[in-house]
């Protein structure tokens, strides 16, 4: 029931997505591709989407590093400094999107700074850092440390260490958070539709825009698309770390 | 002794990383802490100092003035005090019901066979992974007069009219609970996977029927991971953007959207930057006093 | 070993199992189990693990249904009845003690579920609390406790539901060695006194040994053998069980040429081809000439003596075929007499292990407590001797040959 209720909505949506007519209408009138054509041939959302993955792979990028060494270096911390950075990091995760939209603007317009790619990704990447970092840090405290301590005591480098022993053993859960990262910089719309600009726009402030126009079965269509992305990312992520774990560590 | 001293800052010497303790941690830090000084601290600090300057009413923002116009401008006006009382009503009855649903769910996951188990997680990080405008869009299409399931229930007799779900305070929050429900349930079935099931076996031995096993054994342990989650419902709901707009009416709007009112339509700065301030301020105090609670209830394990 | 059912009239056990066959998707984890724990008995269940042990006493408390037989408590059938349906209680290996409840709080909720007015149940725990000589803990929360602590409360909180049998799943198997010893003894007292039968799952045969009434051995899913300690002891049925009730000195052997012709004392004679020896063997018809026998020399039962005196130094070998000390109608011995070399000797506390190295290259073991040991060091070289009618011996199917 409560399944039925988180899930339907969007197989509605895809199925609206291969209606033959403009009105959003369940079961359609009768099924075709061409809003998948007319989304094919649309530049707009082309433009889009390559925004999308240009803002996905700089926040990867930027969340997974940044999110990574910062996991690695809390250990070396005492308590209180790492409740600090703990919270530090997790704080922009509970600050409204549409603060957080509206300060960076302001404070990137300061610079000329605000509708450019660089926004973009350090917004998304306020968000997807913690969750990296969060991921990561979960990976590793499932890591048995004596291993590293029997590599240094082996005469490898701490480097060397991380990179014979520890980064093997939590492969998956930097797989995972870079995933993660990904995701949370695509399905991201709150700040991005305060940040981006008409060059730098995503697809769901696209989609966005086209909704507020009308209802625009190219949404359908974007949306069942951006469904199946995120489908196949979270498959991906379950079968290399576990869907259990994927799960809890987020 | 002096051996291994050699040994050692030989090997210190060598590698070109190797370098003490304090100063790894610190290099290891410093990507993380810049970025969210650069990009968070800095310019939330920007705002509040937006929100002190003068206004203007050519819509640009007056720099190196000082006044409390804007926040006296919150207080004055009635609407954005009657927005504020509806955004925490909003938000309060959003995480109540929140945490009632996401928590049935996360419990129906955990006790589910292997197989139920997956599905409804796999549903939940779906969910969760899908971005605000197509679940919301999604909600629309089902639930508008138009919607899908108002066809069903005209066509099913269940119902004279179509039901208005949307455009009011019931698509809102509907709305809002597509958006924070899937965290509810990760936040709470995370913490009942570390529950014991020899605890549950336990209560069973000594008599608990499976309904009571799960209030006296199960609810006590799973109140952090329902109290993370509606922490994480409230801080969500308060902020509040997308829902109100696609789903709520003219009448329901929250402050996000006041804020966003104010600055895109009336480039009123300090205002908006002073109504974003006291929202931001007043989810954190409600998340501290969340996180206080849980602390104090023990065996909390934070976000 | 297997009592009459209460429908035949006769003694009625607290905890009936008939034919009960456990099974988890393919493997089968107990098979055609039929066991009575009588009334005020404490009855072990030993076995390695794995052998299915563990698994009995859930499905007695409910917590597994048998895919097969029937379960009865108190003369009541409760086979497919929920764990809550039951009157009986566990004490889990872990303890499972709720986090979030105070200790008095874990011991009143059993007598909470049933029903029992809040001061009632409160008085009961207490009550409780006293037998394991927690009293002074009623409000501590669980985490605060030591091993030793927590097990007191979960035996506690087990039996204030004043349960028909009580079912204990190696409830020490956390503790240390000394604690486990006291708590043992605790165990057994309090059994004494409130003489509540107890069905006691444990790997550890020293356990078994002190707790048990009566011991129930397991292995591969099946009960091998019932019987009070002592009994077992002495009358092993087949291999498994002499190996797993204490070390022994396992030899294989073969039926030569029977001298007696199976006459009416049922002699065979037994050669032992890793000793070079021959001996005479009581032994029971069923073995014929070349079946194999596997002899047990438990340690306790060679006796070790240096080699300097005597006529030692005429076997000049590592074995001797001392035919002259036959006793035997035919030249052939009743005893086993070997001369070996010292490899080791263990201190083991109170008593002394000495490894000897005889024959083919076979190591023996001869156990003594440490008062009466043989005063000899590796290297140096033994005599071994034991009466071949001290033996146990296993046949083929690993079956005791009785005699």
């Amino acid at each position: 029931m409560l399944f039925a209720f988180l899930l339907a909505p969007i197989a509605v949506v895809a199925v609206t997505s291969f209606s033959t007519t403009g009105a959003v209408a369940v079961p359609p009138p009768g099924l075709s591709t061409r809003w998948y054509e007319a989304l094919l041939a649309s530049a707009r959302w082309q433009r889009a989407a390559l925004n999308s993955l240009i803002a996905a792979g700089g926040t990867t990028l930027l969340a997974t590093v940044a999110g990574t060494a910062a996991a690695l270096a809390v250990n070396g911390l005492d308590d209180r400094r790492e409740a600090v950075v703990l919270g530090l990091t997790v704080l922009p995760l509970l600050v409204p999107g549409v603060v957080l939209g509206v300060s960076l603007l302001v404070f990137l317009g300061e610079f000329g700074l605000q509708q450019t790619y660089l926004a973009v990704v350090a917004a998304h990447s306020l968000w997807a850092t913690p969750l990296a970092f969060s991921v990561v840090r979960a990976s590793l405290s499932r890591f048995d440390p004596r291993l590293r301590e029997a590599a240094l005591d082996l005469g490898a480098s701490r480097p060397r260490a991380f990179v014979e022993v520890v980064a093997p053993n939590v492969r998956s859960g930097l797989f995972a958070a870079a995933l993660i990262a990904f995701v949370v910089s695509l399905q991201e719309f709150v700040m991005t539709l305060f940040v981006s600009g008409p060059d730098t726009r995503t697809v769901p402030v696209l989609a966005w825009n086209s909704l507020r126009g009308s209802v625009d079965p190219i949404v359908s269509v974007v949306s069942t698309l951006l469904v199946v992305t995120v489908v196949l990312v979270v498959a991906v992520g379950a079968v290399v770390a576990g869907l259990e774990r994927f799960a809890t560590d987020t | 002794m002096s051996g291994v001293d050699a040994a050692g800052s030989e090997r210190r010497s060598l590698g070109l990383l190797s370098v003490d303790e304090t100063t790894r941690t610190r290099l290891l830090l410093a990507p993380l802490l810049l970025f969210d000084l650069l990009v968070f601290v800095v310019p939330m600090g920007y705002l509040v100092r937006v929100s002190l300057t003068e206004r203007s009413t050519g819509g640009a923002l007056v720099r190196g003035t000082w006044s409390v116009e804007g926040y006296r401008f919150l207080l004055d006006s009635s609407v954005v005090v009657g927005v504020f009382g509806f955004t925490m009503a909003f938000a309060v009855g959003t995480t109540l019901l929140a945490v009632a649903v996401g928590s049935l769910y996360a419990y129906a996951a955990w006790r589910g066979s292997r197989l139920t188990r997956t599905v409804l997680l796999a549903g939940v990080v779906m969910s969760m992974f899908t971005t605000l405008v197509v679940k919301l869009f999604a909600a629309l299409v089902v639930f508008s007069p138009e919607g899908v399931l108002n066809d069903v229930l005209l066509a099913g007799g269940l119902v004279g009219e179509p039901l208005s779900l949307v455009n009011n305070e019931v698509g809102l929050v509907l709305g809002q609970l597509y958006v924070v429900v899937p965290y509810v349930v990760l936040s709470v079935y995370s913490t009942l996977t570390a529950l014991d099931d020899s605890l549950v076996e336990a209560a069973a031995d000594l008599g608990a029927t499976p309904v009571r096993a799960a209030r006296e054994v199960v609810l006590p342990h799973a109140l952090p991971g329902m109290a993370v989650g509606g922490v994480i419902a409230f801080a969500w709901s308060a902020g509040a953007f997308t829902a109100p707009i696609l789903l709520g009416s003219l009448g329901e709007r929250t402050v996000a959207v006041e804020v966003n009112n104010l600055l895109q339509q009336q480039f009123d700065y300090p205002p908006a930057a002073a109504l974003a301030v006291v929202l931001t301020l007043v989810v954190l105090v409600v998340l501290a006093v969340g996180l206080y609670g849980l602390r104090r209830y023990g065996g909390a394990d934070g976000v | 070993m297997r009592h009459d059912r209460h429908r035949g009239g006769g003694v009625t056990g607290v905890v009936d199992l008939d034919g009960v066959r456990v099974e988890y998707d393919d493997v089968v984890a107990v098979e055609e189990l039929s066991v009575a724990v009588r009334d005020g008995e404490l009855f072990c269940l030993l076995g390695p693990s794995g052998c299915g042990k563990t698994t009995t006493l859930r499905t007695i408390a409910g917590f597994e249904t048998p895919t097969a037989g029937r379960v009865a408590l108190d003369g009541t059938p409760v086979t497919g009845r929920p764990p809550y349906e039951r009157d009986c209680a566990t004490v889990f290996q872990d303890w499972a003690l709720f986090p979030n409840k105070s200790v008095l709080e874990n011991v009143a909720f059993g007598p909470k579920m049933t029903g029992v007015s809040a001061s009632e149940r409160r008085e009961r725990a207490r009550e409780r609390l006293a037998t394991v000589e927690m009293s002074e803990y009623a409000d501590t929360r669980p985490s605060a406790l030591s091993g030793g602590q927590k097990q007191r409360v979960a035996l506690a909180r087990a039996l204030a539901v004043d349960p028909d049998v009580l079912l204990l799943d190696e409830p020490l198997s956390n503790l240390d060695k000394r604690l486990r010893e006291t708590m043992q003894l605790e165990i057994k007292r309090i059994q004494e006194r409130l003489e509540t039968p107890m069905l006691y799952v444990t790997h550890d045969q020293d356990e078994a040994f002190t707790l048990a009434d009566r011991i129930g051995i397991m292995n591969d899913g099946r009960l091998v053998q019932v019987g009070a300690p002592g009994a077992v002891y002495d009358d092993p049925v087949n291999r498994f069980v002499e190996s797993f009730l204490g070390s022994t000195n396992f030899v294989e052997g073969r039926v030569v040429e029977s001298a007696t012709g199976g006459g009416p004392e049922g002699r065979v004679d037994v050669e032992f081809p890793a000793l070079d020896v021959v001996a005479g063997v009581p032994a029971a018809r069923s073995l014929s000439a070349g079946d194999g026998v596997i002899a047990s020399a438990r340690p306790e039962t060679i006796d070790l003596a240096p080699a300097t005196e005597g006529a030692a130094s005429t076997d000049g070998g590592t074995a001797s075929r001392p035919g002259s000390e036959s006793d035997g109608d035919d030249g052939v011995p009743d005893a086993v007499r070997l001369v070996g070399t010292v490899s080791e000797v263990v201190h083991r506390g109170s008593t002394v292990r000495q490894y000897v190295t005889v024959g083919d290259g076979v190591d023996l073991f001869v156990e003594r407590p440490a008062t009466r040991a043989a005063n000899v060091a590796a290297g140096e070289r033994v005599r071994l001797s034991w009466d071949a009618s001290d033996c146990y011996y296993f046949g083929p199917d690993d079956r005791r040959v009785r005699v």
